[in-house]
């Protein structure tokens, strides 16, 4: 049987194609939250897979966008002045928003902000932005938010630690501009975290060209190791 | 191959795709929705170029993709209900030349319409003030390629079932799990039974890569395959 | 030159798969068929419904691939989807269908196309007028008529200008008026030197135009009869003899 050089180019292509694209198809990439995962914490279920499904999602999530302005920028029943209610769906709706695309960086910021500095609700945002970090771990946006309320926390007295640390492992990526290290630095020398706080300021050293933040690192760098040498036991609180 | 059939086939294809009256309407529901697509921007206060974007990019891409399937797969079946492909074939025109031609006048009018839509948007974008974001094309590509591979899915069920409605739903199933294989993949790995159904994803295209570099060259294999097997059905099929 | 063979089919048969859900049945179309066409002859296959005219007639044109046997062309072997044969041979179909948006000209123009003929005004003009639809040029074909439609059907097979004409029950479906411009236009092209196959169920108009006549039973040749067989004795009864 003759096969011409031409079917058996179309042949070996035709294989290479279909080896290649087994190979690809091996990985999973979970790119976007599985909401079969999230179980009842989505809301509309449906919704979210028919818009999903066709292929715009991005349209979905700007219309849950436009739903939560409606809904904050609308006066509760009893108030006289917008931003006074209690706003019970704020969270359900900033939920919404990241779970369907958590990589909205403008929409995540504002619900997160909203949430923490609107009607104070410190948790809720936190969770939001937690949850768009754990998808969207480079977004300089998010980190900078949350050191943000971490620092508004902070005039409160309250330390959450375990935040402090996740916020201390993003803030050492190469991306993270020096303002937001100078910030967390100086939340983990609040929080006593001394050899943290170190760690930071020397990031600082080794990577800012600005002769300011160069400036401050090398201060506080001075300043912790004073505290640190004075201070009998270096207690984790 | 016979380039010059093809492309002739191809032309009256567009033709016929043009002239026909689900293209007006698809080309009515495009126009209210760009109109609809101005009032939500309004709605979003500080994100109105993001909500036009995404809300022209949807339109586009499912508008085409309802287009495209409906075209290709009446135009094939009604060429081979009404007997009008023996017309075709008893001329000096080979099986497959006639079947890509068909194709890729389809192909060609859904790039025409994508452009078209996005020469709308870019004007709504300018009286708006607003700069043209060139990453936009990118997007349309891609929305381009999965259209492409959608439409050959299409094509290659069009030839095994030669049915309207067989050939647009297994399409459109197709193209709702290819978002989602990703997820379907990871809930199968976390079972032990329904081995048949993890080999089938593997076959099904991942719309997800195509966000990747590697995304086009991803999807033109898929298209050249499912072009390829198409072809070859369609050469061997008894057309009674 | 008259008696010069164009066309020889020697043994030629077709088995159709019919595929149900769970099963296949077969279905014998055509079962060893010969017959030959002259040169400049009109030539006509009849039979009853479901007889396998038209199975005969997609072999020929190269549609169908015959199961076996043997196709011969102006002495040469065809094999089965020839392309270069294909450019010698005009086929009309049954019932004629053609895309609806397209005027006449553009019709033409489509089909000349597939047959890789540039064609200018004065070839269009030229083949309308021949089947007397040319003032129909611009005209949308939804806008036809059947017999109209039919015309158009033929002016399509003309365009390339080939040898030998297949045409499928050319007058089904039309008027008397129109069955005789039909009868007419055919006998014109055989004064030009065509050479015609037709098949077609009505027994008056195969007798008026055709040389020959090619009776078909249940897939098989039941009998070849000449013109000159028929003048004494009445063609319908012949049919039923052989056809029934």
């Amino acid at each position: 049987m003759i096969i011409s050089f031409k079917k058996l180019g179309i042949f070996f292509f035709f294989i290479a194609g279909v080896f290649f694209i087994v190979m690809f198809n091996f990985n999973i990439n979970l790119r976007y939250p599985f909401f079969v995962l999230l179980g009842s914490n989505v809301n509309n279920p449906i919704e979210k897979i028919i818009s999903v499904s066709f292929g715009t999602r991005n349209l979905y999530s700007d219309i849950l966008y436009i739903r939560f302005l409606q809904y904050y920028g609308t006066r509760e029943d009893g108030n006289w002045e917008f931003g006074e209610g209690r706003y019970s769906l704020l969270y359900s709706y900033s939920k919404d928003i990241v779970i369907t695309d958590p990589y909205y960086t403008n929409a995540v910021i504002v619900c997160a902000s909203s949430l923490a500095f609107g009607v104070k609700r410190i948790n809720e945002a936190i969770s939001i932005l937690r949850f768009a970090l754990s998808y969207d771990k480079d977004n300089i946006k998010y980190i900078a938010l949350l050191s943000a309320i971490l620092t508004f926390e902070l005039k409160h007295n309250i330390y959450d630690l375990k935040l402090l640390d996740e916020l201390y492992v993003f803030a050492k990526m190469n991306s993270v501009p020096d303002m937001i290290r100078n910030i967390v630095g100086f939340l983990c020398k609040k929080a006593k975290r001394y050899d943290n706080a170190i760690e930071m300021y020397e990031l600082i050293l080794k990577e800012s060209r600005d002769p300011y933040y160069l400036e401050i690192a090398k201060k506080q760098i001075e300043y912790i190791n004073k505290i640190k040498n004075n201070t009998p036991r270096y207690e984790n609180p | 191959m016979n380039l010059k059939t093809i492309k002739h086939i191809a032309i009256s294809s567009i033709y016929e795709a043009k002239g026909s009256r689900f293209s007006y309407i698809i080309f009515s529901f495009l126009f209210i929705l760009s109109y609809v697509s101005i009032l939500l921007g309004i709605m979003a206060v500080w994100e109105e170029k993001k909500v036009l974007t995404d809300f022209f990019l949807s339109i586009t891409q499912v508008g085409v993709l309802f287009w495209s399937l409906i075209m290709l797969t009446t135009s094939i079946s009604s060429d081979i209900e009404t007997k009008r492909i023996y017309l075709i074939l008893s001329r000096p025109v080979r099986k497959y030349e006639y079947l890509f031609g068909r194709f890729l006048g389809i192909i060609i009018l859904s790039f025409l319409i994508i452009v078209f839509v996005t020469v709308i948007f870019f004007i709504l974008l300018l009286i708006k003030r607003y700069k043209i974001e060139w990453d936009y094309i990118n997007n349309l590509g891609f929305i381009f390629m999965k259209i492409c591979v959608i439409s050959s899915i299409s094509l290659l069920f069009t030839v095994i079932t030669t049915s309207v409605y067989t050939s647009f739903i297994i399409s459109m199933m197709v193209w709702f799990v290819a978002h989602f294989v990703n997820e379907l993949k990871f809930a199968l790995s976390k079972t032990n039974g329904f081995i048949f159904m993890k080999y089938l994803l593997y076959l099904i295209p991942d719309f997800s890569l195509i966000d990747k570099k590697i995304g086009y060259i991803y999807m033109f294999v898929y298209f050249f395959i499912f072009t390829l097997i198409s072809l070859i059905l369609f050469k061997r099929k008894e057309i009674a | 030159m008259k008696n010069e063979k164009l066309l020889v089919i020697t043994s030629i048969s077709k088995t159709y798969i019919i595929k149900d859900l769970f099963k296949k049945r077969y279905k014998r179309a055509v079962s060893d068929v010969s017959f030959s066409v002259n040169r400049g002859e009109i030539v006509g296959i009849l039979g009853l419904n479901g007889a396998g005219k038209t199975t005969i007639i997609k072999m020929i044109c190269g549609i169908t691939k015959p199961d076996s046997g043997k196709i011969e062309f102006e002495g040469k072997e065809i094999r089965p989807f020839d392309i270069d044969y294909k450019k010698n041979i005009g086929y009309l179909g049954e019932l004629p269908y053609f895309y609806p948006f397209f005027t006449a000209k553009q019709t033409l123009e489509f089909y000349g196309g597939l047959s890789n003929i540039d064609l200018d005004d004065e070839n269009i003009d030229s083949v309308l007028s021949t089947v007397g639809i040319l003032k129909y040029k611009e005209e949308k074909v939804k806008n036809f008529s059947k017999g109209m439609i039919q015309k158009l059907a033929i002016a399509t097979t003309l365009i390339h200008n080939p040898s030998f004409l297949i045409y499928d029950e050319p007058t089904s479906g039309l008027d008397p008026i129109a069955i005789r411009d039909i009868r007419n236009l055919l006998l014109f092209l055989k004064s030009e030197g065509k050479t015609i196959l037709l098949s077609s169920h009505s027994i008056s108009e195969v007798e008026k135009i055709c040389d020959k006549v090619i009776i078909i039973k249940e897939g098989k040749v039941s009998l070849i009869v000449e013109k000159e067989k028929w003048i004494d004795n009445n063609l319908e009864e012949i049919f039923v003899n052989y056809a029934v």
